[in-house]
């Protein structure tokens, strides 16, 4: 698995549970639980190899520093018995040196910039006294409390009211133009991605069957994994069956051999089972680990 | 009372005979707030709807609008606080513990978190068997027929008999839950997000199922969803929930492409649409729904509501006819005051 994300960049991990999207996520800051751990390969951080870092570095220089961490239950990744204010300042202190006056006003004006009105007393707050939405914006004040140049967002708006996802997605996609940083996106939801990320890796049994810009992805996809996900969705007025993809996901246990799509994959000739295909350009602009592409034309003939 | 008036509009062939009635159903619950202090979360508050033989009605709404407890206090699963639930003609609120075992086989349930809705020491034959033998529905020597049938029906592979729960994928163990609902023959099933636990591909899969069984079986579906996308595919009305309350009725149609509740409309303009790229604008309502122990008095959208005026802050608001079989309880709606074109006149985008 290879992936680059730019300064100032959304990048998309799509995936269904057991592509690999999190464990993905989790590797980058050496948050993986025991007995998981990264085999091999890098993880460069601005040149700077990840993996190689001791743990005491990574704690130290790297996690909510220059990458923090966002999780789809913000409301369980906060301390149940410190109020909020605390919790912010606290990290305000320590990590930023700031004295106890600072690190008030701090919070205050990074609780501001969430958009949390009465920011006084929402500071005081424990974190069950708060509602879903409140919580992840909370959350998102604490990742960025250190003004981190990485921010991964593990499905950050699922869970949440519908009304109040969207208020969540304009936040993140606000602040990525305000502070510049880049955003890694983990979500099972294709139509979330669509509204966040300038990028997209659509991931399969832990590799990555198709990435690119997302509009190349969500309007001419080549990999037939990508094409189906983006069918099998339901809607208002669609007659008959929704599409959908044969068989159960790929077993990692015991992955199968080639291309791990391939035993589902309609496109699938002789070499799938054999060989695993290599990303390679595809036109109009992604990459694809496909031996047999959709065709641009069949795309054309399966929208019409 | 007033959800019938519309009907009535309606000309020429008999409507189908109505399944199941709720009439001005309330379900509160106490909690502790304090040493000495208890309050009522109002999960379900005056509510009224009727589901007619045959149809799939959808109750939408956000975590809190007290669709899940509706759906339980249809079922009878719990008593209401008050109001009814007839069941045909029956009064399911009124009847002992003897009577209404005798009518559970026609009345089930499917949940949304297919794991734990099933017995882990049971193997799943067994599962979808036992209402059956419960209810002495099949003698016992042609269960395990009636079970290969159920099976079949719902994609099972025969392998699976004698598996338990926790051996089987997500999407098995939720048609594992569907084949036990159905085994019995229900005249009504309430279905709680069946949906929404599973992958996308499971999902597809799952919902191209439900909704074959429902055209085959005739089925008589309350189908529960916080996913849009879901119940425009799979139903054929929808009811509106918010803080407790229907706020909008309709044929599911009306609702997705002419919503008259300002909420109704802000939930509609965030259903994605064939472009998933188009990063359209949306009717953006301010805040988070507000607790349901202490509810907005009038109005109960009205701190959140672009639209709000003086009188939805000192009016309770009814549901009234806007159209055929569609109803809104808003005032500036049902006079004609704002329609879905304001809604989409007051949709943003998103400032990036």
């Amino acid at each position: 698995m290879s992936l680059e994300i730019e300064p100032g960049e959304v990048l998309g991990l799509v995936g269904e549970t057991g592509s690999g999207k999190s464990v993905t996520a989790y590797s980058i800051i050496g948050l993986l639980k025991q007995p998981g751990r990264v085999v091999g390969g890098e993880v460069r951080l601005q040149g700077r190899d990840l993996v190689a870092l001791a743990e005491s570095e990574l704690e130290e220089e790297i996690r909510g520093k220059e990458i923090s961490m966002i999780f789809q239950n913000p409301r369980e990744a906060l301390n149940p018995v410190i109020t909020v204010g605390r919790q912010l300042t606290q990290v305000l202190e320590i990590r930023r040196g700031m004295s106890k006056r600072e690190a008030r006003q701090e919070a205050v004006k990074i609780v501001k910039s969430v958009h949390i009105s009465d920011p006084e007393s929402r500071l005081g707050s424990y974190p069950h006294q708060l509602s879903g939405g409140m919580a992840q914006r909370i959350m998102i004040s604490l990742a960025l409390s250190c003004e981190p140049r990485l921010l991964i967002a593990d499905e950050p708006t699922t869970g949440l009211d519908v009304t109040t996802q969207y208020q969540i997605v304009q936040l993140l996609r606000e602040l990525r133009q305000r502070t510049g940083m880049a955003m890694l996106l983990i979500t099972h939801d294709l139509a979330l991605a669509a509204q966040i990320c300038d990028r997209v890796a659509v991931l399969y049994a832990g590799r990555i069957a198709e990435v690119g810009r997302i509009e190349h992805l969500f309007q001419s996809p080549r990999h037939p994994y990508t094409k189906a996900l983006l069918a099998s969705r339901p809607r208002l007025g669609l007659k008959g069956d929704i599409v959908t993809i044969a068989g159960n996901v790929a077993n990692l246990m015991d992955p199968p051999g080639g291309c791990r799509f391939h035993p589902r994959c309609p496109n699938a000739v002789s070499v799938c089972s054999r060989e695993q295909p290599a990303l390679e350009p595809m036109e109009p602009g992604q990459r694809v680990a496909c031996h047999n592409p959709v065709g641009v034309r069949q795309q054309v003939a399966a929208s019409g | 009372m007033a959800e019938r008036a519309p009907a009535m509009n309606v000309p020429m062939q008999a409507p189908d005979p109505v399944m199941l009635t709720i009439e001005n159903l309330v379900k509160h619950y106490p909690i502790k707030t304090g040493a000495f202090r208890t309050e009522q979360v109002r999960a379900v508050d005056g509510v009224s709807l009727t589901v007619r033989r045959g149809e799939t009605l959808g109750l939408v709404g956000e975590s809190g609008c007290g669709k899940s407890t509706l759906g339980r206090v249809a079922l009878r699963l719990e008593p209401p606080t008050s109001g009814s639930v007839r069941f045909r003609e029956i009064d399911l609120t009124r009847l002992d513990g003897r009577k209404l075992r005798r009518l559970r086989p026609k009345l089930q349930m499917v949940f949304q978190d297919p794991l734990g809705s099933l017995n882990p020491r049971m193997k799943v034959w067994q599962t979808v068997a036992e209402p059956l033998l419960l209810h002495r529905l099949v003698a016992p020597g042609g269960v395990r027929t009636e079970v290969h049938e159920m099976f079949n029906r719902v994609g099972l592979s025969d392998e699976l008999f004698d598996r338990y729960p926790h051996e089987l994928s997500g999407g098995q163990q939720q048609r594992v839950g569907i084949a036990r609902a159905l085994a019995p023959n229900p005249d009504l099933v309430v279905l709680d997000e069946p949906t929404s636990a599973l992958d996308v591909s499971v999902q597809a899969k799952l919902i191209n199922l439900l909704r074959r069984l429902k055209e085959d079986l005739h089925l008589t579906q309350v189908f529960i969803s916080h996913d849009l996308s879901v119940i425009g595919y799979l139903t054929d009305r929808v009811a509106v929930m918010y803080l407790g309350e229907v706020v909008e009725l309709g044929p599911t149609a009306d609702i997705f492409t002419e919503p008259r509740h300002p909420y109704t409309g802000a939930l509609m303009s965030a259903v994605p649409g064939d472009d998933l790229l188009d990063r359209k604008t949306r009717l953006m309502l301010p805040g988070e729904v507000p607790s349901p122990i202490k509810p907005p008095p009038a109005c109960r959208l009205a701190p959140r509501c672009p639209f709000a005026k003086d009188r939805c802050r000192q009016e309770k608001q009814v549901l009234r006819a806007v159209g055929a079989e569609h109803m809104v309880a808003c005032w500036r709606a049902a006079e004609g005051e704002i329609s879905t074109e304001d809604f989409e006149r007051s949709r943003v985008a998103l400032e990036v």
